[in-house]
Parts: structure tokens; C-alpha cells; sequence
């Protein structure tokens, strides 16, 4: 309700007729009366003007007017200025209830004519309320943005005004609202004294003074809310009796539409138009030689938001906290100045050295666009000194390996192979077999080895059984020679030779004849001697059972035997 | 028939990786350099699908997930990575670093493999002490039969006794490899992949809770029933849902 006031109260703001140092006015103590309540019309006029009679539309003068006159002392922007006006009164009222419009008032000022605005009168019954009247329309407190849609970071202002039929002694206590989202800066933090003027509303004329003008940024997008403020004021009363008066203002809603989204990366808020300006003292220089290195932001828009410069200066360079010198002013078009930063560098090691550019966007509200700066790549030579060992060492003192920024290290090669866990051979069965293999060819070989090893002994022991065997009867056979029994020598002599000769060569008895035997040693390469010392032997031993042997043949034969055997051994 | 043998060990362990792992592999690399984590993280578990394994696929996926923002998920795959690799640096230093961004502070508890032994052990593939083992067995099979030729009695024993050193070291070998094979197969471990798990006091989300984890905490598993697992955590028990954490 009091919102649908004020805003009545805005659009019925009378405006009078001004001209330089002419000033007509009309005004009523009330618009909104009861039946038969006085109250009071009144126009007031500069002295060079002369007034015309009224018609106030069927309201009924109670008294004669009266005129009277009167100098105002107004302080507006601080120039202070002093105003003669006189005033007519008149006490009126409406019989009935209704709507009473009184006409323009005409003045003839220097032969010019002059009218004040109509001014239109409710009157209600004596005993019913009316809802519109305000409670304190004598005494309120506005609060007036100059854009309700704004961009995010566009600039505006919000006014604080007081309105009051009288003019108030003093300002008591003033509480301005919360505002989320909304950065805030009073114009004229240091006024002592307020602007003040007269402004007539729906006919009733009221002091003004502004308490504060405002300038704001919206930080955040969305709908925006300034809360209401407050306000206590002194009025006299009276020559000694003062009296308090509060108000509250009304909330202003902004409406902030967000920049577009297609923003740089080095985008941080930044609205307006700014300049980048930058100088480096010098490019080439020796270690230990100060750079300064001057980043200027020059422009208007919210350079409140601008963030204090981040530049890469290459790690070999000392470098200080940059001195900063703001010159912002704030007006109400926005905050307009420059921020000047100067970064003292210092290098500390000789070679070739790149300041990569420093860089900032902006969203220009002209262009609707976002527009970046940028200081450029700058290049910097350090000199090698060429100087004392002392010095070099002092410039090119151990610096730390500062860590910047640390993250998780980067992903490996692919090359590693991929596997499952069936690929494991340690889970298969073949593996197993495969780890036993060397030891079942061990024990092949063994068993193998074992098996062939018992035929070869069984027919070495066979050949030892025989050549002990042989021998034996051989050493019988002398034995029967010695004792004179030559004939049992001889047939022992003779069953010794055969079996040994038909078991070395192998024979059956059919094959024991002499020719074969023959054949066979000489398939055996036996030398000739020793085949004739066989056959004699051979003969001798066949022919003792038909003939007689003499005693010294028949050693010579058991003599003969014995090497025949030797030699029979050693070739076969 | 033992070189065909030979063969058909070889070609299952050298060329059962398909050309289809390796190139979902390297596209997930080549998504992860172009900065599309996401992408990266959907070939690799692809082929996790795919039941396949490499200490480099486990570390690649938990540096995707981190790149997500996926803590959890993230250190999950670093264990894993862990586990198969025991001894790499950059999953040591890229787990450290993500467990470092974790809420929970957990007591570390001592797998019981001492860190020398772990670090022979686990620093050697599986196939490769499978491989030694079998060289051992040659060596020992080997000298044994050098020992029954030796003419000589002190090389005999000599022999005798260096086969005996090779038998041991066959075991061994081979009983590293299963060690290693059971380590990476077996899951004994948990992480917590949502922000806040309530643990509760019974498989049953009416009981209590008994406490919080946050994401990333690491836990022993106990046993699992159904959907909940149970949970072990600086000395204290607990129940969590299945769904809000990963087992390794």
C-alpha cells in the first residue's frame, strides 16, 4: 500500500513553473480531507509576480486569505542561496464528500504569465477511513535507483530523500538497508551539510534533503534487493518544545542480467573501458641492476574489482611487493581514475629472460563486448659480469628451487602389457609338468643307464668266470704233466682249449671245425703266427688221442695254450 | 614335445594381450593429454571390463579420476596400481599426494611383507620368478647329474651341494610368484568412494551408526553379506553398503 503511495506520490510531483528567479507555487496542507475539516491552500510567488484569484472548484473559503512574506535560505550542491517569496493563505474546506479539483493560479510576473498546476482534492465522510491516506505523509523517506536492469558490474546510483512538510532541526540517526550482492559507495562520505530544496507532491509542498547518493555495482547476477533504510529526525515545535519523527524508506529490486558467456580465461569482473599502459626502465642490464616495471590501468567502470597484477617474473629475478598508487574518483557515472603499480625487479643470474604478458579482459558495455589488454611479451638481457670472482658469487648466490604449483605426476606409457590373471603361468598346470621335466629326464637317464649297465656286467663276469675257469684247468692240465700223467694233461688241456675257444669265438659245435675257426680269425685280423700257433696247438690236442706225445711236447703245448689264450683274451 | 611346450608357454604369456587392450589403452592416453578425463576414464574401465590388468592402467585411471574430482575413485585405482607394482615412484607419490586431500585420518596398519622383502618380491613380475623357477629346476636337475658323474669326490659334493642351493632357490622363486599372484588376486581392502558413509553397528540401515567416513578413507574388509561389508578401521567394526565403496 505504501509502495502504490509512493509511487502516485512520484508521478503527481507538481511541477511549478520556473524561470530563473521566478518561481510560482501552489500547494494544499492535504489532498486526502475529511467533510467539513479546514485546511489550508496556499501559492506562493516571487515579488515581481502578481497572482490572479483562485478558483478552487466548489471548496468553501472559511477566512480571507492573508498574505504574507518570507525569505527561504536553501543549500543546494553547497552553494547557499536566499530566496524572498510571499505567500497567500487561504483556510478551506469541502462540504461535501467528493473529488474537488482547484484550477491553475495565474501570474503576470514582469508581463509574463505564469500558472501553477490543478491540484485535486479528495474529501471523504467524517467518520470513514480512508486507506490511502498515508499515516505520516507529513513526514517520509524515499529511496530512488537510477536503472533497475543493469548489467553485473554496470554502474548506478540509489538515492536517499527525506520529505517533510517542515523543515526538520536536525538529523537524528540514519540506518541504511543490507544489500547482498550490491557493492555500496557513499558519493560525499564527508557532507555535513544536506542538499535541501521544495517539492510539491499531489498539491502539498514538502522540504526536501537528501541524505545520500550512492554509487553501486551489482557483484552478482539476479534479482537484487536494497532493504529499506531508516530515518529519525528533530522538528521544533513551537519556540522550546522539539519532537522525534521515523521513517522508513521503501526497498529498491535490481534487476542484474549476467555478462555474456563467452568470457576470456583472464576475465575477472571487470566492466567499463580501461586503457593498459606499461614502461620498463631498461631491457639490458647487469645482475644485481633494478628494473622498474610500471603497469598503469587507466578507465572507468567498476575498477574496484580489478585484481592487483600476477605476473610470471622468471625465478631468477628477485622481486618486491609492487608499490601501488590509486587515483580513483567516484562519481555517479562510475568509479573513473587509474591504478598505477610499479614492480621492482632485480636479477639475479646473466642470461636471456622473457616477462611473458600480462593480460586482462573487460566486458565493454558500449560494444556489448569483451574486449582484452595486454602488455606484450617483454625480453630481458642480463649482462654476464665479467668482474671479480667475489662479486659473481655474491650475484650468483644458491637460490632455493621454489615449488610453484604441485599436482599429481602424469600418466605412464602405455607400453606396460596389459594382462589377465589367467596369464600368470604360475597358475597353470603345463608350468608345473614343464618345472618336472628336468628332473623325469634326470631319472630317464638313470633308469636307462641302469638297465644297460646289468647286461654288460652280466658278460663281463661271464668272460671273467671263463678265464678263471680256463686257467684253472690249465693250471690242473701242468699239474698232471709235473705228476708224469700226460694223458689226463692232455685231455684236460684239450676239454679247456674247445670250451674256450667255442665261447670266445661264440660257436655252436657244429661250427667247431678248424677251417671255420680259421676263417673267423682271420675276419678278426689275427696275424698269421699266431693262427698257425693256434692250428698246431689245435692239431697237436686232436691227434695225442690216436698217436703218443712225448713229455716235453706236451709243456711245450700247455706253454703255447697259455699264450694262445692271452692273445685270444686281448683281441676279443 | 618339451619345445612345444616351451612354445605354448611362451605364446600364452607374451602374446595373449590383444591388440584390442592396447589400443583402448593408448586412446585412453591420448583422451587423458587432450584433457577429456572422462573420455580417458570410460576406455579404461573398458578394459577393466575386459578383465584386464597393468599397474599403468590402475595409475592412468586414478590420475583421470582425480582430474574429476573423484577422490575416492581415485585412490582406489592407486592401490590397485599398487598392488600390482609395488615399487614405482610416481604411483607412490601420486597416492600420497590424493591421500593427502582425504578428511579421515587412518591409523596405518603394516601389511606384515617387510618392506625389503616386499620390495624383491613385488619388485619382479610373477612370470618373471616363474621363469627363474624353471631355470632352477634345469640348474638343480643339472648338477644332480654332475654330482653322479664326478670322478672326483670333492666335486662330487661340490655338485651335490650346488644343486641342493638351486633346489632352494627353485622353491623359493616360485613361491615368491604365488606370494605375488595371491597379493594382487586376493581383496582384503576398501576405499570410500562417497563424500559421507555412514558405518553402521549391523548389516541393517535401522541400527545405529557407529561412525562416519568421508571419501577416500581406507579400510580393511572382514566379509561381505549380501549388499553390506563388513569393515574394519582403526581398530573399530562396522557395516557400509556395497555401493559406497570400491574393494581392492
Amino acid at each position: 500500500m505504501i509502495r502504490t503511495l509512493l509511487n502516485s506520490i512520484v508521478l503527481c510531483i507538481s511541477l511549478t513553473g520556473l524561470s530563473q528567479d521566478i518561481e510560482v507555487n501552489s500547494y494544499v496542507s492535504k489532498n486526502e480531507v475529511k467533510v467539513n475539516e479546514i485546511f489550508t491552500f496556499e501559492i506562493t510567488y516571487s515579488p515581481s509576480c502578481t497572482p490572479s484569484n483562485p478558483n478552487l472548484g466548489g471548496l468553501q473559503v472559511m477566512r480571507q486569505p492573508f498574505r504574507t512574506s518570507g525569505t527561504q535560505i536553501l543549500n543546494n550542491n553547497g552553494k547557499v542561496t536566499k530566496k524572498v517569496e510571499y505567500k497567500v493563505t487561504y483556510q478551506i474546506r469541502a462540504i461535501k464528500e467528493g473529488s474537488y479539483t482547484i484550477a491553475p493560479v495565474v501570474f503576470n510576473c514582469n508581463n509574463k504569465s505564469y500558472k501553477t498546476k490543478p491540484i485535486t482534492i479528495n474529501a471523504v465522510k467524517s467518520s470513514g477511513q480512508n486507506s490511502n491516506l498515508p499515516t505520516n505523509s507529513d513526514f517520509f523517506v524515499r529511496m530512488h535507483a537510477s536503472k533497475n536492469l543493469v548489467y553485473q558490474g554496470e554502474p548506478f546510483t540509489v538515492t536517499l530523500k527525506m520529505y517533510s512538510k517542515n523543515q526538520p532541526q536536525n538529523l537524528e540517526n540514519v540506518e541504511f538497508g543490507e544489500s547482498k550482492g550490491i557493492w555500496r559507495k557513499d558519493l560525499n562520505p564527508k557532507q555535513t551539510t544536506f542538499n535541501s530544496s521544495y517539492e510539491v507532491i499531489n498539491g502539498i509542498r514538502y522540504f526536501t534533503t537528501t541524505i545520500r547518493t550512492e554509487l553501486c555495482y551489482a557483484q552478482t547476477n539476479g534479482n537484487l534487493t536494497i532493504e529499506r533504510a531508516a530515518i529519525s529526525a528533530i522538528f521544533r515545535r513551537g519556540f522550546f518544545q522539539s519532537y522525534r519523527r521515523e521513517a522508513k524508506s521503501n526497498n529498491i529490486k535490481i534487476k542484474v542480467k549476467p555478462l555474456p558467456r563467452n568470457a576470456p580465461k583472464n576475465f575477472n569482473g571487470l566492466v567499463g573501458q580501461f586503457k593498459l599502459e606499461h614502461d620498463i626502465s631498461k631491457t639490458t642490464l647487469n645482475p644485481g641492476e633494478a628494473i622498474d616495471f610500471k603497469i598503469k590501468i587507466t578507465g572507468k567502470g567498476n575498477l574496484n574489482a580489478f585484481d592487483d597484477p600476477q605476473l610470471n617474473i622468471p625465478n631468477d629475478f628477485e622481486q618486491f611487493d609492487p608499490e601501488v598508487k590509486p587515483k580513483l574518483n567516484y562519481k555517479s557515472s562510475g568509479i573513473e581514475g587509474s591504478i598505477a603499480y610499479n614492480y621492482v625487479l632485480v636479477p639475479t643470474f646473466y642470461g636471456d629472460y622473457n616477462i611473458p604478458a600480462y593480460s586482462f579482459s573487460y566486458f565493454d558495455l558500449e560494444t556489448k563486448t569483451y574486449q582484452s589488454l595486454s602488455t606484450g611479451d617483454l625480453d630481458i638481457e642480463v649482462l654476464k659480469t665479467d668482474g671479480s670472482i667475489a662479486k659473481s658469487q655474491d650475484v650468483t648466490s644458491k637460490k632455493d628451487v621454489n615449488l610453484q604449483n604441485e599436482d599429481i605426476r602424469f600418466i605412464l606409457n602405455s607400453d606396460d602389457t596389459l594382462f589377465l590373471y589367467s596369464d600368470f603361468l604360475i597358475v597353470k598346470p603345463l608350468y608345473f609338468g614343464l618345472l618336472c621335466c628336468p628332473f623325469l629326464i634326470l631319472g630317464g637317464i638313470y633308469f636307462i643307464r641302469k638297465r644297460n649297465g646289468t647286461s654288460s656286467q652280466k658278460m663281463l663276469r661271464a668272460k671273467k668266470t671263463l678265464n678263471k675257469r680256463t686257467q684253472q684247468l690249465i693250471n690242473e692240465a701242468e699239474g698232471h704233466h709235473q705228476s708224469g700223467n700226460d694223458k689226463l694233461a692232455l685231455e684236460t688241456l684239450n676239454s679247456c682249449f674247445k670250451v674256450f675257444t667255442q665261447d670266445k669265438l661264440q660257436l655252436s659245435t657244429s661250427e667247431m671245425t678248424l677251417s671255420q675257426i680259421n676263417d673267423l680269425l682271420n675276419s678278426k685280423e689275427f696275424d698269421e703266427q699266431s693262427i698257425s700257433k693256434f692250428n698246431r696247438v689245435w692239431e697237436t690236442l686232436d691227434l695225442f688221442q690216436y698217436a703218443p706225445v712225448t713229455a716235453e711236447k706236451v709243456g711245450e703245448l700247455i706253454k703255447d695254450t697259455r699264450i694262445i689264450i692271452t692273445t685270444l683274451n686281448q683281441k676279443l | 614335445m618339451i619345445m612345444r611346450t616351451i612354445l605354448i608357454l611362451f605364446s600364452t604369456c607374451l602374446i595373449s594381450q590383444s591388440t584390442f587392450g592396447q589400443n583402448s589403452l593408448a586412446k585412453g592416453d591420448s583422451a587423458y593429454a587432450e584433457q577429456n578425463y572422462e573420455l580417458a576414464i570410460q576406455h579404461y574401465t573398458t578394459l577393466l571390463g575386459e578383465n584386464y590388468n597393468s599397474a599403468n592402467l590402475y595409475y592412468n585411471l586414478g590420475n583421470a579420476y582425480y582430474k574429476t574430482n573423484e577422490i575416492g575413485e581415485s585412490i582406489w585405482a592407486y592401490q590397485k596400481a599398487k598392488k600390482i607394482n609395488a615399487n614405482h615412484k610416481d604411483i607412490d607419490f601420486n597416492l600420497n599426494f590424493v591421500s593427502n586431500l582425504t578428511k579421515d585420518k587412518i591409523e596405518q596398519s603394516k601389511t606384515g611383507l617387510g618392506h625389503w622383502f616386499s620390495k624383491i618380491a613385488f619388485g619382479k613380475s610373477i612370470n618373471f620368478w616363474a621363469w627363474l623357477g624353471l631355470l632352477f629346476s634345469l640348474l638343480t636337475a643339472t648338477f644332480i647329474y654332475l654330482s653322479r658323474a664326478a670322478i672326483l669326490n670333492s666335486f662330487k659334493s661340490l655338485y651335490l651341494l650346488t644343486s641342493l642351493i638351486c633346489l632352494i632357490l627353485m622353491v623359493t622363486t616360485i613361491t615368491i610368484g604365488i606370494i605375488q599372484y595371491r597379493h594382487i588376486t586376493t581383496i582384503n581392502h576398501g576405499i570410500v568412494i562417497n563424500p559421507v558413509v555412514k558405518v553402521f553397528t549391523a548389516p541393517n540401515h535401522d541400527d545405529q551408526v557407529s561412525f562416519e567416513l568421508h571419501e577416500g578413507a581406507k579400510f580393511k574388509l572382514i566379509k561381505t553379506k549380501e549388499d553390506w561389508v563388513n569393515i574394519e578401521l582403526n581398530k573399530n567394526e562396522g557395516w557400509v553398503k556395497k555401493m559406497d565403496i570400491l574393494l581392492y
